[in-house]
């Protein structure tokens, strides 16, 4: 394991880069989708009218294979980040992104799949054919809909937010994103209850369609011979079903693969006791394996991250004043962290320093109550600060 | 009727609360509608309809089930109430056998209700609904919490010494997190009713909404106490793990009761009759029953698991104590099942609460007391940090928690604190409180649980209503007496405990007045006190105090009007001490009469002479008083100098013996302002009068004036400095020789000028 991080930690640094900016391409597709839905608190006709420019932009030909792209390199970065993580008893927040994060495969590929399988069928997926599946037709994929909704939005903005904390001057801009980052889903989610209003009204009016009457899939009441599918629609709805249920399979079998994996990893380094002393004359004993951070916090004493663990903030930093067994180099990421905080050679980050066995003396460099865009913050409470 | 009934309104009185809005909306719909008058016909209708004795029968009943309080005949004796109570009981057995024997039909018949109130698509589709909402609350509270988060981490992290600072952290911690609770409520709630529900929907979604909140609610709470992440926040003394596992059962506990609850209310509802449809009643009790099992053995199981994690931390078995709770706590559980089952809900209330009410004010009274014994701890050790201690004897005599401070720290007594222990009035006041208020309240749950409202109980014709409610009363007029007393008392008493008679010769401090006025206010508080508890006792058992208070009253004034001058002695003196003129050990002056305050009465004051004689003086007769020994005292001297004297060596001299007095170590401390020469104060016939003046604290002046005399005197004499004589100079016209016969004339003539006029006695008065 000590021979390898130069090569590893390389990779560490792009693949944190490549998540942010998979993140972001997949967060800006879903946030103008959403723009897209808040038209309908006007009405249909304006979500259909808005469609071509916010929706359809993105099914285009190379912008939904970038997609497809960023969703499958996020996808195996986050598995990848899961088995490399020593301890499942995280932070609410990190926990929160991971189970969003993990969900939201599953729960959406029977929504692509479906509008695939529509196009295939009706040559366009209009919004007001797919607010009558949700609402009308097969209202358990409008619910999975909404949590699906729900589950991206949550995972994309922990992680828009953990980026843009850690990112130079970015507090004007942070200030405007947070409340948009509930407006927007929040209006989002009411025009879709009214325009599924207005397609309840509109379909009992003329038609009377009692709404348990199809029983449930998308072609049973599909307007008709518009446009004539390559294939028989109900092979196209098998198939697409089936790649669906391939898909959540799929993701949940690699998800259960990295678990085991990860825990096979884990029962193989059977660590060492270690013993860290902090300056505020806490002590701690634990099995070695998790990082210094982890390992505060697994223990409830306060450490500063802003960037949770990501080595990119640079506030978990410690001086380390002893330590019983040699400490490895920094790696890359941490090394570059370090180097623009222009740190001393014995300061680390305790989000990259796996404690080795035996007994480690470090201090806090950072007030754990250390928030960012907040300077003064020890002037108006004095903090304990760590004694020097 | 039965508990689940009353708790399911009781659920429904707060999602009345909080729906609130929309019956307002709903009626400013309805005033469009135009009412019509009835027409005749419907007048005459109505006229047959009340004259029908069935319709007559009806309402009278209908009005005897709304208002069991007041029912038509009004003497109900304590046979009758026990034999309908048994009937109730028995109908509520029927009721129960009747369940049992419906049990496996009845989750087919409660889901085909469930059904036909809606289709499946509907149901979703509200599911749908329920997600938004709770999106919507959940994401304005994240923005809220965003805002607040930095407040929040800083909050948590201060290091915080004193119990008061960390009680004060946790609290404002609870109270950010329950604004975020509260616009999560908002949102939420705000959402739900822009959407359109079902009617069985909405009741059910309420429920939901109301589970979700009582929940979160109980975890704020929880986190108060137990802040199962923040040691340092926490106000048990419980370690990490034990204050983790409290956590979790709170809201185990706080879960299961709450939905079982909302679930129960639900079936209810749902098993109400319809049109068409039977009632479902039995079947909804026997689910009810099964969850009421179900929340029984969660909370058993918690107990359980509480005791063995609490013994598990404290690494012993469990003590005798912790067994006989736990026994207690299952029994009492038990009991309230039981009593639940049979339907008699004042009693299961009453059980309850009562079994609870003792638990619960042991945990508040320990809790309390750990609180104080942490402040006091955080309070010791940081006197301890501020004394300068000289040798570790001091610290250690400062553990120890003496009060006497060691000799050489004396000095600077205003810096060093005393020692004595800060909290010892509040804490036996604080666990009287907490007492008090534990026992209004669970007396209140009681009573509202029997139905009854406390203020009109005295009214009802039973016997155990009249006997409860006369409990009650004497109860609260018992606990609040004590109470006032209880803080009255140790206040006073601790006053008394700071005060410090003055030695002899210190100015007395301004507590000296407090020592005289205080112990007359204790007796005269406990006085009052036992009277209007006696008073309010006797008129809650239904004594009429009327005439009681009457005749005091006349009493009252047949003795004021013969003890006028006494109580003009009494009340003038009160008056004095209140305007604070003199204290016990002040100097002070009553017209022709000198001396130093003794003591006070209740009706007069002694006052001793300097010289030794004590005089007795009421209260009413002060006129006025002169008090000498107030914040300070100037004294002027004169020196009569010869015509000759140079004055600025003079005033030099003066200055340099007011330094010398300045310097003195005895008084020189009091001197306010030192002795200092004011210049010639007048020319007379033979000599200039040179004042000085100087200004001490009272009482130290007699002792510098001497010091002032004999020091001047000294250095002028040293310096050549004559004090002027009477002296009168004979000039004899002519050059001739007086005989003896002559000189002696002259000199008698010559002394008679000398002399003068007699002298005034001086301003200043004797020394005492």
């Amino acid at each position: 394991m000590t021979a390898t991080p130069a090569s590893r930690t390389n990779w560490a640094l792009i693949g944190r880069r490549l998540r942010v900016t998979t993140g972001l391409i997949m967060l800006a597709y879903v946030t103008s989708h959403l723009l897209n839905l808040v038209l309908g608190l006007h009405s249909v006709r304006w979500v259909e009218l808005a469609q071509p420019l916010l929706s359809g932009f993105w099914s285009r030909f190379p912008v939904s294979y970038i997609l497809l792209l960023a969703l499958i390199i996020h996808f195996g970065l986050a598995l990848n980040s899961l088995y490399r993580r020593e301890t499942l008893r995280i932070p609410n927040y990190d926990k929160v992104q991971l189970l969003m994060g993990l969900a939201v495969i599953p729960l959406l590929a029977p929504h692509v799949f479906g509008i695939i399988a529509t196009k295939d069928i009706l040559g366009q997926a209009s919004y007001r054919f797919i607010l009558e599946v949700f609402w009308i037709q097969d209202p358990v994929a409008g619910l999975r809909q909404v949590l699906v909704l729900g589950a991206v939005w949550i995972h994309g903005c922990i992680g828009l937010f953990t980026w843009i904390r850690t990112v130079q001057n970015s507090e004007p801009v942070a200030k405007w994103l947070y409340p948009l980052a509930v407006a927007i889903p929040v209006m989002a989610l009411l025009g879709y209850v009214e325009g599924g209003r207005q397609v309840l009204i509109e379909n009992l009016e003329p038609r009377s369609v009692s709404a348990s009457q199809g029983g449930g899939r998308y072609a049973s009441s599909a307007p008709k011979k518009v446009f004539v599918p390559a294939r028989p629609p109900q092979e196209i709805i098998k198939q697409s079903k089936r790649a669906g249920n391939w898909v959540i399979l799929g993701s949940l079998g690699l998800m259960l693969l990295t678990l085991i994996a990860r825990s096979i990893r884990i029962f193989r380094n059977k660590g060492h006791m270690v013993e860290i002393h902090y300056s505020t004359g806490e002590i701690i004993e634990a099995e070695s394996g998790p990082t210094l951070l982890d390992l505060s916090r697994l223990n409830y004493i306060p450490h500063a991250n802003i960037c949770r663990g990501r080595g990119r903030c640079g506030t978990c930093r410690v001086r380390i004043l002893s330590s019983d067994t040699p400490l490895a180099r920094p790696a890359p990421l941490e090394q570059n962290t370090l180097d623009r905080l222009e740190a001393e050679s014995d300061v680390r980050l305790a989000c990259q320093l796996v404690p080795g066995a035996g007994k480690l003396v470090i201090e806090q460099l950072v007030s754990p109550a250390y928030s960012p865009g907040e300077t003064d913050a020890e002037d108006k409470f004095p903090v304990a600060e760590p004694a020097q | 009727m039965s508990v689940s009934r009353i708790l399911c309104q009781l659920v429904f009185g707060l999602a009345i609360l909080l729906a609130a809005p929309q019956p307002a909306m709903a009626q400013d719909d309805l005033v469009d509608i135009v009412i019509e008058d009835p027409s005749p016909n419907d007048v005459r209708e109505l006229m047959r309809l009340l004259s029908d004795d069935r319709v007559q029968k009806w309402l009278q009943q209908s009005a005897e089930g709304a208002n069991s309080l007041a029912p038509d005949d009004t003497t109900i004796d304590l046979r009758q109430q026990l034999v309908s109570g048994l009937d109730r009981v028995r109908d509520r057995i029927a009721a129960l056998a009747l369940a049992w024997q419906r049990l496996r039909g009845a989750p087919k018949i409660l889901q085909d209700r469930w059904q036909s109130e809606m289709t499946s698509h509907q149901k979703v589709r509200s599911l749908t609904y329920v997600v938004i909402f709770l999106f919507v609350g959940g994401g304005l509270e994240w923005l809220y919490r965003h805002y607040t988060s930095a407040l929040l981490l800083r909050i948590s992290l201060q290091r915080h010494n004193a119990p008061l600072r960390r009680a004060l952290a946790a609290l404002y911690r609870v109270i950010i997190i329950s604004i975020g609770l509260l616009i999560f409520a908002l949102g939420s709630i705000g959402m739900f009713l822009t959407f359109d529900w079902l009617p069985v929907v909405e009741s059910a979604v309420l429920n939901f909404l109301l589970v979700v909140l009582v929940i979160r609610a109980a975890a704020t709470v929880s986190l108060f106490f137990f802040a199962p992440n923040m040691p340092k926040l926490r106000q048990v003394p419980l370690s990490h793990p034990v204050a983790r596992h409290f956590h979790g059962a709170v809201l185990l506990n706080a879960t299961a009761l709450t939905l079982a609850l909302a679930l129960a209310d639900v079936f209810r509802r749902l098993a109400q009759e319809r049109v068409g449809q039977e009632s479902a009643a039995p079947e909804a009790l026997s689910v009810t029953v099964l969850l009421a099992l179900v929340v029984l053995a969660i909370v058993s199981w918690s107990i359980r698991r509480s005791f063995r994690v609490v013994a598990r931390d404290q690494q012993r078995s469990p003590t005798r104590q912790q067994k006989f709770w736990r026994l207690y706590l299952y029994f009492v559980m038990l009991i309230t099942f039981a009593l639940w089952l049979i339907g008699a809900n004042g009693l299961m209330w009453s059980v309850l609460i009562i079994g609870l009410v003792v638990p619960l004010l042991r945990m508040l009274n320990a809790w309390a007391n750990h609180f104080f014994d942490q402040a006091r701890a955080a309070f010791l050790e940081a006197a301890e940090q501020n004394s300068p201690a000289p040798d570790p004897d001091d610290s250690g005599a400062a553990e120890s928690g003496a009060a006497d401070i060691p000799p050489e720290a004396e000095g600077e007594e205003e810096e060093t604190p005393e020692l004595h222990d800060p909290y010892e009035s509040y804490q036996p006041i604080t666990l009287r409180l907490i007492r008090f208020v534990v026992l209004v309240c669970a007396a209140l749950l009681i009573t509202t649980a029997w139905g009854t409202n406390v203020w009109s109980m005295s009214s009802t014709p039973t016997l155990m209503g009249r006997a409860f409610s006369v409990l009650v009363d004497v109860t609260v007029a018992i606990l609040i007496a004590d109470l006032i007393w209880v803080w009255a008392k140790s206040v006073i008493d601790q006053r008394l405990a700071d005060y410090t008679p003055p030695e002899d010769g210190a100015a007395p401090g301004p507590e000296a007045r407090m020592a005289t006025l205080l112990p007359l206010l204790r007796i005269m508080l406990m006085v009052t006190l036992l009277l209007v508890v006696c008073l309010s006792v006797l008129s809650s058992l239904g004594v009429n105090i009327a005439p009681l208070l009457a005749g005091a009253g006349v009493l009252g004034i047949a003795i004021g009007f013969g003890a006028q001058s006494l109580v003009r002695d009494v009340v003038s003196g009160i008056f004095f001490l209140i305007d604070d003129a003199f204290r016990i050990g002040e100097y002070i002056e009553i017209g022709e009469l000198r001396g130093t305050v003794e003591g006070m009465s209740i009706r007069s004051l002694k006052v001793r002479h300097h010289r030794g004689m004590v005089h007795t003086i009421p209260f009413g007769e002060l006129k006025q008083i002169t008090n000498h020994s107030r914040d300070w005292v100037i004294m002027k001297l004169e020196f009569r100098v010869q015509f000759d004297t140079d004055l600025q060596l003079v005033k030099k001299l003066v200055k340099k013996v007011g330094a010398e007095l300045k310097a003195n170590e005895h008084y020189g401390p009091s001197i306010l302002s030192t002795l200092k020469s004011q210049g010639v104060r007048r020319m007379e016939e033979f000599n200039m009068v040179v004042g000085v003046k100087f200004m001490t604290k009272p009482g130290e002046q007699w002792l510098v004036r001497r010091d002032a005399y004999q020091k001047t005197r000294d250095i002028f004499e040293a310096h050549g400095i004559r004090l002027a004589e009477r002296n009168v100079k004979v000039e004899i016209e002519g050059d001739e020789k007086l005989d003896e016969e002559g000189k002696k004339a002259v000199a008698a003539a010559a002394q008679e000028v000398a002399a003068g006029p007699p002298k005034l006695p001086g301003a200043v008065p004797d020394e005492p």
